[in-house]
């Protein structure tokens, strides 16, 4: 299975936008365009703020909520939220690392311009000589030219619209997957429960290892889903089942046994190497199921959800044609 | 949704307005799981909801033991049911059936007595009560009690035997035979999902074996296969005097047949009728494999 991985281009831009200021005690604030839906979007970003500018996790702040204040983003799709946001995230704290280096630099008195950031200190790469970060943005602040530590980055993938032949390299970066899955049939309801799924990613550079498990552990179920029950029943135009009684989203009860096998690759075009992984492990899933359901009873199922009684019709179709055979 | 609400302490209070609102419109709210669900598609006006939950009585919400059987008061929930030992131990069909519902939320407020007066064709502690041959017993407003067997209850969809001046008080198990020697006893329910699922189909089963192996008492009912629960009389006579074990593939086959006679599905959303008469079927067999 290969799916686009971060930064595919659907719209006119698929980027991101973020504003990044410091303030003179320290904290940090982020303000993306990208947004929390669940997905630990707000920790990623705040963790890659932390170990770019080792400031505690305690005094960054993510603000996702405000349209009224927040930069352009096209939204939370296409595996592309930490992509995205990342490397919008990590071009906004490249340029505030250029002023805060060049203000180190004159206030330690060292003509070089690498530093290091860590435990809330600004410390120099070749004499080791340090000082607080939050003195630094002070002293920008209160000393002529006086400036603050504010910066804004706008991310835009190099992906580009597909041609007319719907060819072209469309993402910024891609995912691929594969899967393996056991299930248990039974022919007296012709329910199919699956027992075990195998799944192979790449998901690029690990950022969150229990934020990927989520993501990967999420989107299985939802695959399930869609093999198996989610289905919108209409009638003459009109949907039957428009509730969650009756469009059965799976539960945790149905969570099967999950094996996940994480590829670790480094993307070039990610942050830090990683790669969008949410829509990854939902996509081979159904096909999985079809062809397991399809190795235990020797028949097809091709239009989903794969429901008892779409099964139980194939197992008495087939004992049918053998009985016309014999 | 617009309703008074009356929120009685006591038996006797809850009588009384019982009383009181005999000629306006009202209705009993025990769990309201079901209660607000169907409030929510169909509106009334001028209704009155008389709260059950506030009432303090033992024999209401409460489980005893004799050596007649077990007795439920209508307000006993499906959590209830679920954590009680003897229940699972002497009528694990009652425990499958509760412990099917819905979800652990819904669990802790709906009750036995909801379940039945909602009288829905796949309600599913309704359908293991049937199958145990239980009693239902009725508080009138001038404090009369009435007893009817469940198979009585239950008029048609989302109709019951109770009158307008009466509450469901409890529910009455019998104690199994005392030559049983074991009990198999089960609920089996066909959904999509493991949890908040309505039945499909369910059949729930509760058949006494003496020393000897022989069935001397069988309770077999259907839900979800027709416009009320209903009791499979033929295909539980059909049992007694058969040895469990030595059931044969034919009599299986006979069983079920049996079983399904009593069912009427209709196709909905869920199913069709063909599917659930197919299931039903089998899952009747599969009581003997
Ligand atoms: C999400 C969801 C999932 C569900 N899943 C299931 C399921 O899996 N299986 C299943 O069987 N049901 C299910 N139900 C239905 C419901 O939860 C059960 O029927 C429950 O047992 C009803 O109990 P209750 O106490 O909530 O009833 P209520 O809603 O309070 O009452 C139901 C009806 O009975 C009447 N009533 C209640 N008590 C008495 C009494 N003592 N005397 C006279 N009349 C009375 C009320 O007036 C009302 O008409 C589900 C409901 C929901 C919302």
């Amino acid at each position: 299975m290969l799916h686009v991985g971060g930064g595919a281009k659907i719209y006119r831009s698929d980027g991101c936008g973020t504003t990044l200021k410091i303030d003179p005690y320290g904290y940090c604030t982020i303000i993306t365009g990208s947004n929390e839906i669940g997905q630990g979007s707000e920790t990623v970003l705040a963790m890659m703020a932390s170990e770019e500018l080792g400031i505690d996790l305690k005094r960054i702040k993510v603000i996702n909520t405000d349209t009224d204040i927040k930069p352009w983003d096209v939204g939370v799709h296409a595996s592309r939220t930490s992509f995205v946001a990342g490397n919008s995230l990590l071009g906004a704290i490249k340029i505030l690392k250029e002023k805060l280096n060049k203000k180190a630099g004159e206030l330690l008195k060292t003509a070089h311009s690498e530093f290091e950031y860590d435990g809330g200190e600004i410390i120099s790469n070749k004499t080791k000589e340090h000082i607080a970060l939050d003195k630094v943005v002070r002293e920008m602040h209160f000393s002529e030219p006086n400036e603050l530590a504010i910066a804004s980055f706008f991310y835009e993938p190099t992906s580009k619209f597909q041609d007319k032949e719907f060819k072209g390299n469309v993402s910024g970066s891609y995912a691929f997957a594969a899967q393996a899955i056991e299930v248990e049939v039974d022919t007296y309801t012709g329910n199919v429960r699956v027992l075990d799924i195998y799944v192979a990613q790449d998901v690029g550079k690990v950022l969150n290892p229990l934020l990927l498990g989520g993501q990967i552990e999420g989107g299985i179920l939802q695959g399930v889903g869609y093999a198996l029950t989610e289905e919108l029943l209409m009638h003459e135009g009109k949907i039957l089942n428009s509730n969650f009684h009756n469009y059965k989203m799976l539960t945790a009860a149905d969570i099967p046994n999950i094996h996940f096998f994480p590829i670790e690759t480094n993307d070039k075009e990610g942050p830090y190497g990683a790669k969008g992984v949410g829509e990854a492990p939902l996509i081979p899933t159904a096909a999985a199921i079809a062809n397991a359901v399809c190795n235990a009873l020797d028949i097809e199922v091709i239009d989903l959800p794969i429901t008892p009684e779409k099964v139980l019709r194939a197992i008495a179709e087939k004992k049918k044609l053998k009985k016309e055979i014999v | 949704m617009n309703f008074e609400i009356i929120n009685p302490g006591t038996t006797k209070e809850l009588l009384g307005a019982v009383n009181k609102l005999q000629k306006e419109k009202f209705r009993f709210g025990a769990g309201c799981t079901d209660l607000l669900m169907e409030l929510k598609k169909k509106p009334e006006d001028g209704l009155t909801i008389i709260n059950l939950s506030q009432v303090k009585d033992s024999s209401f919400s409460g489980i005893k033991k004799s050596a007649k059987g077990m007795r439920l008061g209508a307000m006993f929930t499906a959590h209830k049911i679920v954590v009680n030992e003897e229940i699972k131990n002497a009528f694990n069909v009652l425990h499958e059936s509760a412990h099917n519902l819905a979800s652990t939320q819904i669990r802790q407020v709906a009750t036995v007595g909801g379940n039945l007066c909602t009288a829905s064709p796949s309600g599913d502690i309704a359908c293991a009560l049937v199958a145990l041959d239980a009693t239902c017993e009725m508080l009138s407003t001038t404090g009369k009690r009435r007893e009817i067997n469940i198979k009585e209850f239950f008029i048609g969809v989302r109709t019951t035997a109770i009158g307008k001046n009466e509450v469901l008080y409890g529910i009455a198990v019998p104690a199994n035979e005392k030559k049983t020697k074991t009990i198999h006893s089960n609920f089996i329910k066909i959904g999509t999902r493991r949890s908040m699922e309505c039945s499909v189909v369910s059949l729930a089963y509760h058949i006494q074996v003496n020393e000897e192996g022989v069935i001397i008492k069988a309770g077999v009912s259907i839900g979800a296969s027709a416009p009320t629960v209903r009791f499979a009389e033929e295909a539980c006579d059909f049992l007694i005097g058969k040895k469990f074990k030595a059931i044969s593939q034919k009599e299986k086959e006979e069983f079920a047949e049996k079983v399904l006679s009593y069912a009427s599905p209709i196709t909905d959303i869920r199913a069709t009728s063909w599917y659930r008469k197919e299931v039903l079927f089998n899952i009747s067999k599969s009581i003997f494999e």
